[in-house]
Formats: C-alpha cells, sequence, structure tokens
C-alpha cells in the first residue's frame, strides 16, 4: 500500500525539483511543494477509506452524501508531523464498482491569524441548506471547535459557509458561536477543560434552522443541543440550549454516561434520532481514547420533554443500541494474518447521512470511525517518537438493524 | 392595614364564662405573656404557674391558647404539665395526633391536628394561632379534682434530629401565651362554649410566672406583650392567612418581603421580624436582607464568609425558613420549584434548595434534596432575565450557579430525592413526595462552605411553577418557554 506522496508540482511549471528533501513551502495548505516520502501507517484491521502517509492524522470524519457525491469531512494536519497545522479538509466520494472512492483532501478553513481559533480548528460537521452571509446566499453550513491553544483545550465553536461542499469555505465572523468559559462553570481553579467540542449539525427545516449538537466538557460533561436560525448569519437566532439526556446508555466507572463524540442523525419516518458514541474508554497508555464506538436511537422526544412533576418512577430510558458495537475484534480483517487482531483505539465516530443529517437508508447504518497506533508501538518510526500522534485512520464499517 | 383581631376567649373574667371562640379583642385589649429567646437555649427551659387558688377541674380536656410567632423549626415542641391534689400529671404519648383549634385572622376556628412528640410533647406548628386541646383520657384512668400549678417545657433546640440534623445557630423562639382552660371536646372534636378558665395571662401577667432553666438562667425571657407586639402578632397572622402572589404560572412561597399587613409597624420593627424570619445552622454564615429592584422589594443576601471559616466544622451552612403562607405549603398540582438567583461573581456559585415534607401518616419531617445515591447528575433549567437565554444544564447535589447569572432556575421535582442517610430507619424519611396529602412546611438554603467562601448570593423570590414548559420553543412551541411562563403563564 505504500505510495510515493509527492505532489510534484512543479512538474507543472516544467521545472525539474530534486526528490531530496526539498524544502519549498507553499501558502497554501493543498499545495505540497515540499517532496514526502510516504509512510504507512499501521493496520491492524480493516483498510482506512482514503490513505494518507503516517505524519498526517485523519481523524473525526464527517460524512453527508448529497445526490450520488459523498463529501468526507475530517481534521488534519497541513505540514507533516506538524500538529500546529490544524485543518478542516474534505475529499470527495464516488461509488464506482460497489464501494466509495474517496478523492484527494481539498483544506476547507486552517486556524485563523488571531482570534479565538487561532491556534487549531477541529472536529466539524456539515450540513444543506439556505444561509444569509454578508448578503449572499450559501448552501452548506460548516459548525466546527477552535481554540486559541494549540492543545485544543478551552474550544469553542464557530461557523463556516460555502457554496458547495469542497468549494471555498468562509469563516462567520471573528467570534464563535459558542464561547466557552471555563471560569462560568468553574468555582474550583480548575482551568484544563476541553471546552465545547464534537459539534453535529441535523437541519431542522431543510432551509435556515439547525440543531447543533455539542459535548461541552467543563467540571460536568454533558451534551447539549441549540436550536438555531442561522438563515442570517449576522443575526443568528438562538433557541434554548438543552441538555440531551442519556438514559438508557452505560459507562463502566460512571452513573453519568455520556454520548462521548457523539455525532447525530434524524430519521423523519420515525421521528427519532442516531447517534454514533465512542464508549468510555478505559485505556492507560496513550492515546487515552476509545477502544469502540456503537450507535444509539432516541425518539426525538429527547429534545422536547421534560419530565416534570414528583413521579417516583425512574427516568425513561431514551436511548437504546443499534446493531452491534464496533471493537477490535468488528475491526479485524480474517484474510490478512498481520490484520486478525483489529485496532486497539477506535473513536470519533459518524454516521453517514444525507445533505441535511437525515437517515440515508432505513435499516442500513455506514459509520465512520477513527482508529490510531498506541505509543510505544515498535513499528512506528524511530526517528519521531509522538508519530503515534500522527497515525490516526478513518475507516468505514456497516450496523444493520 | 386592617387591625386584625388576635386574642380569643381571655377577656372574659368569670370562671366559668361563655365565650364565642371567634370573639377577639383588639390590639390595646389585654396583652398575652411573649416568651422569647433571643439567643440560642442551653437546655429545655420551663414555664411554671401557681395558681392563686386551686380550681376544680371541669370538661375532659386541658386547652393552651397561645400564638407560636417564631420557632427555629416547622413547629414548636411543647409539653404541659399539671399539678393537682398534689400529683404531677404529664402526656407521654410518643406519637400520633391531636387536636388543635386554629383561628383566622378573622378569629374563625377551625381544627388543625397535631402531632405528638417524643417524651409528649406537642408539635405547635409555626404561626399556630389557637388552642392547643390536651385530652384527660390520655392521662389513663385517674381522678383528677383540683388543679392547682401548671408547667409548659420549651424543649430547647439542641442536636434536633427531628429538624433535620441541624445545630441552629440561635433559636430566637417567641411564643404568645394567653392562658389555660378547662374545656369540653365535643364528639365530633369542636369545643363546647363552656370552659373553667384556670390561667388568664391576659390579666395576670408574669405574676404567679417563674422560668427556669435545665441549668444556670434561662436564655429566654418573659414580658407582657406591648401593643406593637400586639400588632406584629396580627400582621402574621394576617400573612398567614393570606393568599401567595402569583408571577405567572409561578406561586410564590417566599419573596424575602413582608407584605402590606406589615405597613403598620415601625420600618425597624418589620425589618427585624424579617430577619428573625430565618434560621442559620453549620458553619458561621451571613444573611441579610437587602434592597433589589422595585418599591419595597427586597432580596435575600446570603454569604460564606471566610473570616469566620472554621475548617474544623463541618462543611456546610444553612439558613432555613418556614412557610408565612399558610396557601404556601400547600404544593399539590405543582411541577416543580422555582428560584430567582442573582451570581454576582465571575465565577459558578453553588447552593441547594432543600424541601421538608411534613409526612401527615408518620408524623416525620421528611427531607428531600438533589443527592442522590448514584452520584447521577440531576437536570436543571434556567432563564436569564439579562441575556434572555434559556439553558438546561446538569448539576450535582447543588444547584450549580454560572457566573453573573441572573434569572430564574427550575427545578422539577422529578429531579428530587431523599438523600440516602434520611432513609435509615432513625429518620424514617419514606422517601416519597406526595403533595396531595403531605404540606411542605420549610425550605433550607445549604452550601458547601469551602467552595462558596465570600461568594455572596442573591435570592429574591422561591416559588413553585404549575405549568410544563420547554427551553426555548424555537422549534416546537407546544409547550411554552420559561420567559412565556412567567410572562403569559397561571397558576392552575
Amino acid at each position: 500500500m505504500k505510495k510515493l506522496f509527492c505532489l510534484l508540482l512543479t512538474v507543472l511549471c516544467g521545472m525539474t525539483f530534486a526528490a531530496c528533501g526539498g524544502t519549498t513551502v507553499s501558502d497554501d495548505p493543498d499545495d505540497h511543494t515540499e517532496t514526502e516520502t510516504y509512510e504507512e501507517k499501521l493496520f491492524d484491521g480493516i483498510d482506512a477509506v482514503f490513505d494518507e502517509s503516517l505524519g498526517y492524522y485523519n481523524e473525526h470524519p464527517s460524512v453527508l452524501q448529497d445526490g450520488t457525491t459523498r463529501y468526507l469531512f475530517y481534521t488534519r494536519n497541513t505540514k507533516k508531523y506538524d500538529a500546529s497545522t490544524d485543518s478542516i479538509a474534505v475529499r470527495v466520494g464516488t461509488y464506482k464498482g460497489g464501494e466509495w472512492t474517496y478523492g484527494e483532501a481539498k483544506t476547507c478553513i486552517t486556524v485563523s491569524e488571531n482570534g479565538w481559533d487561532s491556534k487549531s480548528v477541529f472536529g466539524a460537521d456539515v450540513v444543506k441548506g439556505k444561509f444569509l452571509y454578508n448578503g449572499k446566499e450559501y448552501s452548506w453550513l460548516m459548525s466546527y471547535s477552535g481554540s486559541d491553544r494549540s492543545d485544543r483545550m478551552d474550544a469553542d465553536i464557530g461557523l463556516a459557509v460555502a457554496e458547495t461542499p469542497d468549494g471555498e469555505w468562509t469563516k462567520v465572523g471573528s467570534e464563535a458561536l459558542i464561547e466557552f468559559n471555563s471560569s462560568e462553570w468553574d468555582n474550583v481553579g480548575l482551568s484544563y477543560y476541553p471546552g465545547c467540542i464534537e459539534s453535529s449539525l441535523v437541519s431542522f427545516d431543510k432551509s435556515g434552522k439547525v440543531y447543533l449538537f455539542y459535548e461541552e466538557s467543563e467540571a460536568f460533561k454533558s451534551n447539549y443541543v441549540y436550536e438555531l436560525d442561522c438563515s442570517d448569519l449576522g443575526a443568528i437566532v438562538k433557541g434554548g440550549r438543552k441538555v440531551v439526556e442519556t438514559t438508557g446508555t452505560s459507562d463502566l466507572g460512571t452513573s453519568n454516561p455520556l454520548l462521548y463524540g457523539g455525532d447525530f442523525l434524524y430519521d423523519n419516518d420515525s421521528d427519532s434520532f442516531f447517534a454514533a458514541r465512542e464508549v468510555r474508554t478505559t485505556a492507560t497508555a496513550e492515546p487515552k481514547v476509545a477502544d469502540e464506538v456503537e450507535v444509539l436511537r432516541a425518539s426525538a422526544d429527547v429534545l422536547r420533554r421534560i419530565e416534570q412533576g414528583v413521579t417516583q418512577e425512574e427516568p425513561a430510558d431514551w436511548w437504546s443500541e443499534v446493531g452491534d458495537s464496533i471493537d477490535a475484534d468488528a475491526t479485524a480483517d480474517m484474510s490478512d494474518q498481520s490484520r486478525i487482531f483489529g485496532y486497539m483505539r477506535i473513536f470519533s465516530p459518524c454516521i453517514a447521512s444525507d445533505a441535511y443529517g437525515y437517515l440515508l437508508e432505513y435499516g442500513k447504518l455506514e459509520v465512520f470511525f477513527t482508529t490510531q497506533a498506541c505509543e510505544g508501538d515498535e513499528r512506528l518510526p524511530s526517528d519521531h517518537a509522538d508519530a503515534y500522534k500522527f497515525s490516526q485512520m478513518i475507516h468505514t464499517l456497516v450496523i444493520t438493524y | 392595614m386592617k387591625r386584625k383581631l388576635l386574642a380569643i376567649l381571655l377577656a372574659v373574667a368569670t370562671l366559668t364564662s361563655v365565650c364565642a371562640a371567634g370573639a377577639a379583642v383588639s390590639a390595646a385589649e389585654p396583652a398575652p405573656l411573649v416568651y422569647q429567646a433571643d439567643g440560642k437555649l442551653d437546655g429545655n427551659e420551663t414555664f411554671a404557674y401557681e395558681l392563686s387558688q386551686a380550681q376544680q377541674v371541669t370538661g375532659n380536656a386541658l386547652a393552651v391558647r397561645l400564638f407560636v410567632k417564631n420557632t427555629y423549626n416547622d413547629a414548636f415542641p411543647l409539653a404541659v404539665s399539671f399539678t393537682a391534689d398534689g400529683k404531677e400529671y404529664s402526656w407521654t404519648e410518643k406519637s400520633g395526633t391531636l387536636t388543635g383549634i386554629e383561628y383566622n385572622a378573622e378569629g374563625e376556628p377551625s381544627q388543625r391536628t397535631l402531632q405528638w412528640r417524643e417524651g409528649g410533647a406537642v408539635d405547635v406548628p409555626y404561626l399556630f394561632n389557637g388552642e392547643v386541646i390536651l385530652p384527660f383520657s390520655l392521662l389513663g384512668d385517674v381522678q383528677i379534682s383540683e388543679i392547682s400549678a401548671l408547667k409548659m417545657l420549651f424543649t430547647c433546640s439542641a442536636n434536633s434530629q427531628f429538624a433535620s440534623g441541624d445545630t441552629w445557630l440561635a433559636d430566637n423562639v417567641c411564643l404568645y401565651f394567653y392562658g389555660i382552660d378547662c374545656v369540653t371536646v365535643e364528639e365530633d372534636g369542636t369545643l363546647s362554649e363552656t370552659r373553667t378558665e384556670l390561667a388568664d395571662f391576659t390579666k395576670t401577667g408574669t405574676e404567679g410566672v417563674t422560668l427556669s432553666a435545665a441549668s444556670g438562667q434561662p436564655v429566654g425571657q418573659l414580658r407582657t406583650a406591648t401593643e406593637e407586639d400586639m400588632v406584629v402578632a396580627e400582621a402574621f397572622i394576617a400573612q398567614y392567612n393570606a393568599s401567595c402572589e402569583t408571577i405567572g404560572d409561578v406561586k410564590l412561597v417566599e419573596s424575602f418581603d413582608f407584605g402590606d399587613e406589615f405597613a403598620g409597624i415601625a420600618d425597624g420593627r418589620t425589618a427585624d421580624e424579617l430577619y428573625r424570619h430565618f434560621y442559620l445552622s453549620g458553619q458561621e454564615s451571613d444573611y441579610s436582607l437587602t434592597a433589589g429592584e422595585g418599591e419595597g422589594n427586597s432580596l435575600l443576601s446570603y454569604n460564606c464568609d471566610s473570616l469566620v471559616y472554621d475548617a474544623g466544622r463541618n462543611s456546610y451552612a444553612g439558613v432555613h425558613f418556614n412557610f408565612s403562607k399558610k396557601d404556601a405549603t400547600d404544593w399539590s398540582g405543582a411541577k416543580g420549584v422555582t428560584v430567582y438567583v442573582e451570581n454576582t461573581a465571575d465565577y459558578l456559585v453553588s447552593f441547594a434548595v432543600e424541601i421538608f415534607q411534613f409526612n401527615t401518616k408518620t408524623g416525620l419531617l421528611e427531607q428531600y434534596n438533589l443527592n442522590d445515591v448514584a452520584n447521577k447528575y440531576k437536570t436543571l433549567y434556567a432563564y436569564n432575565v439579562e441575556t434572555g437565554e434559556e439553558f438546561s444544564y446538569h448539576t450535582q447535589t447543588f444547584m450549580r450557579i454560572p457566573a453573573n447569572f441572573k434569572g430564574w432556575i427550575r427545578i422539577p421535582f422529578s429531579q428530587y430525592a431523599a438523600p440516602a442517610w434520611s432513609l435509615a430507619p432513625a429518620y424514617g424519611n419514606e422517601g416519597v413526595l406526595d403533595f396531595d396529602a403531605n404540606p411542605v412546611v420549610k425550605i433550607s438554603l445549604t452550601r458547601l462552605f469551602n467552595v462558596n467562601l465570600d461568594a455572596t448570593l442573591l435570592i429574591d423570590n422561591i416559588g413553585l411553577y404549575y405549568s410544563d414548559f420547554g427551553v426555548g420553543n424555537l422549534f416546537d412551541d407546544s409547550v411554552p418557554s420559561i420567559r412565556q411562563c412567567l410572562e403569559e403563564g397561571t397558576v392552575a
């Protein structure tokens, strides 16, 4: 699977460029004028949906299908082995020969020069609709997390718009839409919070109104959803911010499970939401991320109903599991002796949806997820001690119900 | 303010007078004795009255006429005994009920069930204005002819388990005593019109009365009620019988103000009475009633002062209150509790709104809060009146109030639970909120001290909400938002 990853754009210019570690660097993050050696990532199970060299993290997938075209948005670094070059990228997927093939990465947004997302951008989701911004109507809205810290802590959530999913993306304003202020929820002196992350968009009306799900990690970690009218992005109307109750789910070691890394889609026929989530990690070695993802389903009443009044009954179990969870066994490739154990780290899932964040096909959920090598894996190159941080890949499996 | 007439029966001087139960005397008429403890009782204190002349017993019960203006708990435990024929008699019931006759602001009587407490004491409810009826039949098969002395034992609050396990920092008890009569309880529970006066404190004053403590000097003091005392009592009784104010779908059970009933009372006295409406426990914390927005509006300002923090003591502080209005004890039909709160700090502060249901079946006070045996998150709902934002959020044990928040928090009753410790047999909490059967008589605002040092909370209103609601209603207008509930809702 080794691939030569040289993008010899200089050829187009009729110039000769020696593949000897040349250092020409373009401002365009997609313009890999620098010659790079392709390094294969560690495969302990099924293939990735696309291949990119070790040294680039491919994580936080968000996949939508508009007509017969798919768009796979994800987080990647634009410069090899450089975590300070966070970006949101998109690959266009086409269906040929019974499978989807994803094209080359195109960068949608990168970190800003200054401000709330000046050091990192990650965890994007995209939805179709009608969104007016600066007098122009856009058809695509992106939500993403950003931070002015390179470790992605204290993240906020902002928006961007585009006319086409793989077109030019424009950030909406210079301020975040959902700001995380740790002191607002902190009285014990802690300052190290992930903040607002894992945004997930679902259209309410296939126009300007959207649900924005996200995870807020302050002293209490909770899933929330905002009701937003983004018809006019210059005057966004915020409805209430609601806790997404998680009863029915369970995690080891806590009475308060979370829809970690939750990605949501809506099923109009059953008036219910599907959510892909990470099962709470028990990992003690880096990366301390999940080793399993699962899909859950709840009536849309989970966002509408508040249990009022005196009740002697246990709270409603909103969520129930759909199909089997995706763990190491599920990701094993039994046809290849070197891949029979599957992946040890499985996290950051999403479910492929239609352009509006709705269910694509009854009875079938295509789940995308991220895997990552573990720190200290001897197969990683010795000249990059933190190579595992740049080893993330995106895979997919189908869950039927 | 209408001068409500308080004292009943006692203006009649004849030994076997006939009194209309609803008759009343004005503030200028003979005044009762007032027992008041400004500090904390060191031990039980005894009010003893020696009759100038032994009186022949008539009827089938003893009736103690009093008004409980202030008590540290929802009820004041009062044990009554008497000396007859050289022998002392006292009631020894430990549980069960007895009858009281309560008079409203117009002096109209109604029966009220009272509760026996451990050791033969009767729980006399907060703001009870009436007569405690003690049947002689409960004393056993005894023949009583003449009563020569009467005693009332005031139980101190130290280590008061029946309260909530708290030790109060001050008692501030204030009782008005009018007299004690022999009465006849009819089969239907009403009193016959004929009664025999044993003591009329509106005439005797402190003559013949001694106040003693179990050890040392009594903390409480006796005085003859002043005219102002009587006007204050009338105001309390009028307020107690008034309906709760409402804001939209919210019935206010505590607004940290005194109403028009106190308009005729000097501001200083009103402020003092309002201050004494609240009680502290746990670590030394401090509260005050401070001016809020709007004329005559005051807020409870509650602070955990780092200067007095004692790391050797428990970590909690609490301010507590009983309800000023009878209507506030009726929580039937309500969906949850709501609190108007301001956090002026740039960081999160927290406190708990603990509710106390009086279980009429067990006679016990039951505590409920946001504790949960599994430490599960509880969901609260908020409306920031300054930003217009509505949101729900998780909390645990205590209500978390985000930095600079100003507005209403709603806590559905579904989020309340009996704390695990209270379900132990020693406390007898049945763990079932049933507001159709049981009144709620008290609220405690408690705070974890060390994480709230020097963080002042401002609380304006505590109420009950009666509507289903949504958090904002941009996508779903089938139920009103919190703001709409407050602006357009009604208490159904």
